[in-house]
């Protein structure tokens, strides 16, 4: 039997595999009652330990990552191990806001980022302009995730086409079908698969003479000859800017995109959340030996399938794996696509449903209408990228993923700020965010694309903005999306007191300050035992202490009608 | 069963109960200050109705969260650290062949995850 075949018989197994169990997740801890948002697009809040810790390392670590880098390091070496860095230090600014933000949320039922931005500013417009955005961000990144699929269909042999659409049309069945809990159930797979990518990539390296001494010498070596300025095994001293830029953009972007706060939503209580921060950078581990491939296959003296740069990684593991170890790892690359796009539609449809649909078409939209809007969008997100990848150009998706990245930054004050503050004026939000979005898109515009020596393409070629393009005598270069949003940060700042000062009207704040620090046990937190067991929790009265901080949950605006007494 | 013991909770004696307040009002030292002058009804004023409370918007509530710790300014060194390349952008010493810009970068993982921890158990 053929290489090709034992991979194609295994990755189809593990892949029908993943298909069941994505239909049966929808039976795993069954509710009461699926049809709502809670359940479907936030798996009941109830997430434990484990569940959350595949869920959130299924979700950030995405197959597009673990493509798409080792390539870069292929490329050009030391520059493009700045996933590392950002994956490390992501965690330790997660740790501080995540709680706060999971608490908020469950006091008020919130789903999306934009339903806290509106009740925290009061602001029903930048509510939408938050949600906006972040569909505008997302929807991109869905598309990436087919190209991870691609390089590994590329390898394997099979045509572009009919493939991807069947592996599609799987993952939006699954995902229309069981919500978040599909993700979440298929992700253990693809974490037991990934362990075994890197254990293999371990036991490779560690059997080829010498280890990864001579793998990193010839790296070197190969590095001294190309004719490109920017690559090597150390940074150079004008890159190092942009290398720092891009890990600190890219762990501030990731946390405002809106699948990842859809994963830190659905865990149980603070303490599981925080649990997971911790153990996550440890996950780094596993993507850090997927980028050392890239050195591996500079000495294996592998080279791209059919003009594709994407297939370096899967096809050094053809090369040098067996072939039954191959098809797991194609496997994993598969799957792991599957997650992080099914986790990023749903968050995209919650976005669309809680914020425009409810907002503007819908008020009085009940929970299963909710839903069954909600996974439709679903649908609709992932075809539209099928659509993008078949019928454009990948490298469209690739542009406008790298405008998605400063795109999402420019969140960061109304979103992340404001888990701690409500000094902001909601205008000069809207301005700030305006600003940042003007400047970092012109920015990018302004990018030509380099091959390393001559330019390729005009515009929009790349994150990195060379300084010199406006004068400074430099060689050094800067990721757009921080410039972008120390522009909108200073914008924030400097028009609230102007705001203040003119007498703009300002929204109304409606959450309190003891509902950043909410925990399960909590009695504003009625929810979890709701959802957990199926019953009413007792009402807030018989906790008379912390019945004045009672907030109810749903509908904040006040209703018609005399107001109960407290 | 009712306890009747302690009766039924209608007090039956004859003397008019006095609260403590009055008992005591009866015998006031002899060098206590004369009692103070009555002071004239205030006039009557109508309650307005509440003005809802103003949201007070300041920068301070930043620092005076409920939850928040000097031990948490811990959480900056796996952030700051991993930021400076000038502390690792180097190849000696090696370790099992990985230049020490890699296995250096790998390693503040486990430090994040040390220092997270040691954070979130001090915390609980």
């Amino acid at each position: 039997m053929g290489d090709q075949k034992v991979q194609l018989i295994v990755f189809t197994l593990i892949f029908g595999v993943v298909a069941i169990m994505g239909f049966a997740a929808s039976r795993w801890r069954r509710p009461n009652d699926i049809h709502s948002l809670e359940e479907w697009g936030l798996g009941g809040r109830a997430f434990g330990n484990w569940v959350t810790f595949f869920l959130l390392s299924g979700d950030v670590y995405t197959a597009y990552t673990f493509v798409a880098v080792p390539t870069l390091v292929f490329g050009v070496g030391a520059a493009g191990f700045f996933p590392v860095p950002f994956l490390v230090i992501v965690y330790p600014m997660l740790f501080v806001v995540l709680a706060r933000f999971w608490s908020v949320c469950h006091v008020h039922g919130f789903v999306t980022p934009a339903e806290f931005v509106r009740a925290r500013f009061g602001s029903k417009g930048l509510g939408t302009g938050i949600a906006v955005l972040g569909i505008v961000a997302t929807m991109p990144y869905i598309a990436l995730q087919l190209i991870g699929i691609e390089a590994v269909f590329e390898v394997m042999g099979l045509p572009k086409g009919w493939p991807l659409t069947i592996a599609f049309l799987v993952l939006a069945l699954y995902t229309f079908n069981s919500g978040l809990r599909g993700p979440a159930l298929v992700s253990i797979v693809k974490d037991t698969l990934v362990l075994w990518s890197v254990l293999s990539v371990i036991m490779i390296v560690s059997m080829m003479p010498g280890g990864w001494d001579p793998v990193f010498r010839l790296a070197e070596a190969k590095y001294a000859t190309s004719p490109r300025l920017d690559d090597g095994l150390l940074l150079a001293p004008e890159s190092q800017l942009n290398y720092v830029t891009l890990a600190l953009g890219s762990a501030l972007a990731l946390f405002l995109y809106p699948h990842t706060l859809t994963g830190v939503l659905a865990s149980r209580n603070r303490g599981t959340l925080r649990r997971n921060l911790a153990v996550l950078p440890l996950y780094t581990l596993t993507l850090g030996v997927l980028m050392l491939v890239g050195f591996a296959a500079i000495y294996s003296g592998t080279e791209a399938v059919g003009g594709n740069a994407n297939t370096v990684v899967p096809q050094w593991f053809n090369e040098n794996a067996p072939a039954w170890t191959a098809g797991m790892v194609f496997a994993a690359i598969g799957v792991g696509a599957m997650v992080p796009a099914a986790i990023m539609s749903i968050a995209a449809a919650n976005l669309f449903t809680r914020d425009i649909y409810r907002v503007y078409i819908r008020p009085d939209a009940s929970a299963k209408e909710e839903t069954y809007v909600s996974k439709t969008v679903s649908l609709t997100v992932k075809f539209g990228a099928l659509l993008v990848i078949l019928l454009l150009n990948t490298q469209f998706a690739i542009d406008l993923q790298l405008i998605g990245g400063v795109v999402i930054m420019q969140t960061l004050p109304a979103v992340a700020l404001g888990l701690y503050t409500n000094w902001f004026h909601r205008t000069a939000l809207a301005c700030g965010i305006g600003s940042g979005l003007l400047v970092g898109i012109v920015m990018l515009y302004q990018i030509p694309k380099t091959n390393g020596t001559t330019v390729v393409r005009e515009h929009f070629g790349g994150s990195a903005w060379p300084l010199d393009t406006i004068g400074i005598d430099s060689d050094a270069s800067i990721y757009v999306g921080v410039v972008a949003l120390a522009v909108n940060l200073i914008v924030t700042f400097a028009l609230t007191p102007v705001f203040r000062g003119a007498r703009v009207p300002e929204g109304r704040d409606e959450t309190r300050d003891h509902d950043y620090v909410a925990d399960e046990g909590d009695p504003t937190i009625r929810r979890m035992t709701e959802i957990i067991d199926g019953e009413k929790a007792p009402e807030a009265v018989a906790v008379p202490s912390l019945g004045a901080r009672f907030t109810p949950l749903g509908q904040r605006r006040p209703t018609a009608g005399p107001r109960p007494r407290a | 069963m009712v306890d009747r013991r302690y009766g039924s909770g209608s007090p039956d004696w004859h003397h008019a109960v006095q609260s403590p307040s009055q008992a005591y009002a009866a015998v006031q030292p002899r060098h206590a200050a004369p009692p103070r002058p009555v002071a004239p009804p205030r006039p009557v004023v109508m309650p307005r109705p509440a003005a809802p409370p103003r949201q007070f918007r300041t920068l301070r509530g930043f620092f005076r969260r409920p939850d928040a710790h000097r031990r948490n300014w811990l959480l900056l060194i796996p952030i700051v650290v991993p930021l400076t390349p000038f502390l690792y952008n180097r190849v000696e010493p090696t370790f099992i062949g990985l230049p020490f810009f890699y296995w250096s970068q790998l390693g503040f993982a486990f430090l994040a995850s040390i220092v997270i921890a040691f954070v979130h158990t001090r915390s609980r």
